[in-house]
C-alpha cells in the first residue's frame, strides 16, 4: 500500500512574488516537483506599445523594486542602440556605478536576511538577529550604503528617476560621490566579514551541470555590456539572442520557461557570471573566493550566497574605483534624433541576465517590446533543483521536505514579480 | 534629550499619506527632529539609533473603523507582522521595529501611532475620517512623546 499524504503550505517566505511549489509523491517516489508561478501576467510589454521610447527606462523600472536599475540599463541601452547613440565613457562609468549600488543593496539583503537563515536553522532573519546581531547590523549597513549610492546617482533608491536616453537628467557632483567613499569602503570590509562568516556554513553537496549563461566582457566583470556567452560555447551579440534561446509556455506557470534551443535548461545569475568572468576579478578577490571555499567555477546553487558576497565586495571596490576616477559628464546627456529600427540589449541584473528588445518607428514610438527576465530563464533549473532536493528528502517529514524545497528555490533569489507573487508549497503523497 | 518623530508612508497613496501629514503639522509643535520617510523601512534603523525617544506615525490597514488611532508601545506590544520577512519588497515598519528590538537598537521610549486607513489608491485624496484623525493626532503635539521613566 503506497503512502498517501497531502501537505499544503500557503506561503514560502523570503522570496519575491507569488507562486507555489508543487510536489507529488506516489508510493514514496517523487513524480513531480516544480515551481508554479500563478501571478497574473503584468503586461508591461503591452504597456510599452505606443509609448515614446524615451519612457521605456522609467516604465520598465517599475517592474521591480529591488532591481529597477537593471531594467533601466537594459532598456536605455537597447533604445540607444537603435539610435546609434554612444553617450561616452563618463556616462557609461556613471551607469556602471549606479549598477554597483543595486548589486550592493540587493545582494546584502538576500545573503543575510533571506538566505543565511536556511543554513543556520532559523525561521527568518529576525529570528537570526538575536544570535547573529553583529552580522545583521553589518548587512544592514551594506544595504543602506548601496541604497544611498543609488539615491546619490539616480535620485532615489527605489525606482530611480535620473536615467534617460542619452545619459542622465543630472550628473552628480564630484563632492557628492566623494562623500560616499568612506561608507563604501566600510561596506566592503563589512561584506568581507559577512563572507568569512558564510564561509563556515555547511553546504549540501548538490552540483548541477547546467549550461551557464552570462554576459562576458573582455576587460571587466560584466554589468552593462559585453556579449552573451555560455559554458556551452555560445558567444553572440545581444541581437542574436533569438537564434540561440527560446521561451516556452507550460500550463502550470504564468511565467515562460527559457531554454537554449538546441540543449534545453540553462542557468543565469551569480554562478554563471562568476564562472564565465572569474578571470576579470582582481587577484585579491580571487584569493578571497579561494579562502571561503570557491574555485574558479561553482556549480553548487547553495554556494551562490558566497558568490553573491564576492560580487558585493567587487561592486564596492568597483564603485570606489569609478568614484576615484570620476569626471562629471558635461552635458549630462547627449542629444539624439529618433529613428526607426530594432534594438536589443542585455545587462546583468543581480539575479541574472536581463534581455530587452524594442522596435520603434521613425518618431520614436515603441511598436513592440520584449523583456526576458532572469527568473523566467532560470525556472527550469529551479524546478530541477527542487526535484533533486525532493528526491533526497522524500522519506523525511513534511516539514523537512518543505524546508529543503523552499531552500532550493531561495538559492536562486527568484523575483517572481519580475517574471510575470506568494509562493505556496503543495505536497501530495499518494 | 534627542527625540525623533517619523511620519512614515507614501504621500501619493491616499490614506498612506497620514504619517507624513501628521509629521508636517508637528514640525512647530514638538521638541523633536521631525522627518517624513517612505519606502524601505530598514533604513530607519540607522536613523533612530541615537534617539532617546521615538515617535512613529504610520497608516494602518483597514479594520472597519477608518480614522481610529491605535497607540502601540512596541517594547511591550507585538506589532502585526502579517507578511514579516515574507517578501524582499515589503520590509515595512513592523519588521524594522521588530528587527531593531532584537538588535537592541530600538529606543526604550518608543511609541507607534497607527491611523486606520480606508483608501490607499494611487493619487487619491485623504479619506475624511483619516483627515480628521491627522488633525486630532497632530493637535496633541509634545504629548505624543513617550514619557521618560520615573526616577
Amino acid at each position: 500500500m503506497g503512502e498517501t499524504r497531502r501537505l499544503r503550505v500557503d506561503m514560502l517566505a523570503r522570496v519575491e512574488g507569488e507562486g507555489a511549489v508543487d510536489i507529488e509523491i506516489d508510493d514514496g517516489r517523487v513524480t513531480c516537483a516544480r515551481l508554479s508561478i500563478f501571478e497574473p501576467p503584468r503586461l508591461f510589454e503591452a504597456f510599452l506599445r505606443g509609448r515614446a521610447a524615451e519612457e521605456a527606462p522609467d516604465i520598465t523600472a517599475r517592474i521591480c523594486g529591488i532591481c529597477p536599475v537593471a531594467y533601466q540599463m537594459s532598456s536605455v541601452n537597447a533604445i540607444e542602440s537603435i539610435y546609434g547613440l554612444d553617450p561616452g565613457p563618463e556616462i557609461r562609468a556613471l551607469r556602471r556605478l549606479l549598477y554597483c549600488g543595486e548589486y550592493i543593496e540587493s545582494h546584502a539583503l538576500h545573503m543575510v536576511l533571506l538566505h543565511a537563515p536556511d543554513f543556520l536553522g532559523f525561521e527568518d532573519g529576525l529570528a537570526m538577529a538575536a544570535e547573529h546581531g553583529e552580522i545583521v547590523k553589518r548587512a544592514l549597513f551594506v544595504k543602506k550604503t548601496g541604497n544611498t549610492l543609488m539615491s546619490v546617482v539616480a535620485g532615489r533608491e527605489v525606482h530611480p528617476i535620473n536615467v534617460r536616453v542619452g545619459g542622465f537628467y543630472r550628473a552628480p557632483r564630484h563632492a557628492e560621490l566623494a562623500a560616499m567613499q568612506p561608507a563604501i569602503a566600510r561596506a566592503r570590509d563589512d561584506m568581507v566579514a559577512i563572507l568569512r562568516w558564510a564561509g563556515n556554513f555547511t553546504y549540501p553537496d548538490l552540483e548541477q551541470d547546467w549550461e551557464l549563461v552570462a554576459l562576458r566582457h573582455p576587460a571587466e566583470y560584466p554589468l552593462i555590456d559585453g556579449r552573451i556567452a555560455s559554458t556551452g560555447g555560445i558567444d553572440i551579440p545581444f541581437t542574436a539572442f533569438d537564434e540561440e534561446f527560446e521561451e516556452v509556455h507550460h500550463p502550470h506557470s504564468t511565467s515562460l520557461y527559457g531554454r537554449v534551443k538546441s540543449r534545453g535548461t540553462y542557468l543565469t545569475g551569480p554562478l554563471a557570471r562568476y564562472a564565465l568572468n572569474y578571470e576579470c576579478l582582481p587577484p585579491h578577490i580571487q584569493a578571497l573566493a579561494k579562502e571561503v571555499g570557491l574555485g574558479p567555477v561553482c556549480r553548487n546553487p547553495y554556494k551562490s550566497i558566497l558568490v553573491r558576497g564576492i560580487e558585493t565586495v567587487y561592486a564596492c571596490e568597483e564603485a570606489l574605483r569609478i568614484i576615484g576616477a570620476y569626471r562629471e559628464p558635461t552635458p549630462a546627456s547627449v542629444p539624439y534624433t529618433p529613428c526607426a529600427g530594432v534594438g536589443a540589449w542585455a545587462t546583468e541584473a543581480p539575479r541574472g541576465m536581463l534581455w530587452h528588445r524594442y522596435e520603434v518607428d521613425g518618431e520614436g514610438t515603441i511598436l513592440n517590446a520584449r523583456i526576458v527576465p532572469p527568473t523566467a530563464q532560470n525556472q527550469a533549473a529551479i524546478d530541477a533543483d527542487v526535484l533533486a532536493m525532493a528526491n533526497r528528502h522524500v522519506k523525511e517529514s513534511d516539514t523537512a521536505l518543505q524546508l529543503a524545497c523552499e531552500t532550493a528555490v531561495r538559492n536562486h533569489d527568484p523575483c517572481i514579480s519580475c517574471s510575470c507573487h506568494f509562493l505556496k508549497l503543495n505536497v501530495t503523497r499518494r | 534629550m534627542t527625540a525623533l518623530v517619523v511620519g512614515f508612508g507614501n504621500p501619493d497613496r491616499g490614506d498612506d499619506a497620514a504619517g507624513p501629514l501628521v509629521a508636517r503639522l508637528l514640525v512647530d509643535r514638538i521638541a523633536a527632529r521631525v522627518v517624513e520617510r517612505h519606502g524601505d523601512a530598514l533604513a530607519l534603523l540607522d536613523e533612530w539609533r541615537e534617539a532617546e525617544a521615538l515617535v512613529l506615525i504610520d497608516a494602518a490597514a483597514p479594520m472597519g473603523e477608518p480614522g481610529r488611532i491605535h497607540e502601540i508601545d512596541p517594547c511591550t506590544d507585538e506589532l502585526p507582522r502579517q507578511f514579516a520577512f515574507g517578501s524582499t519588497h515589503a520590509f515595512g515598519l513592523a519588521e524594522a521595529i521588530a528587527l531593531s528590538h532584537r538588535l537592541g537598537s530600538l529606543p526604550a521610549r518608543t511609541k507607534v501611532y497607527a491611523i486606520e486607513g480606508e483608501n490607499f489608491a494611487p493619487g487619491a485624496a485623504l479619506s475624511p475620517a483619516v483627515a480628521a484623525a491627522v488633525d486630532r493626532l497632530a493637535a496633541r503635539g509634545g504629548a505624543l512623546l513617550p514619557p521618560a521613566a520615573e526616577e
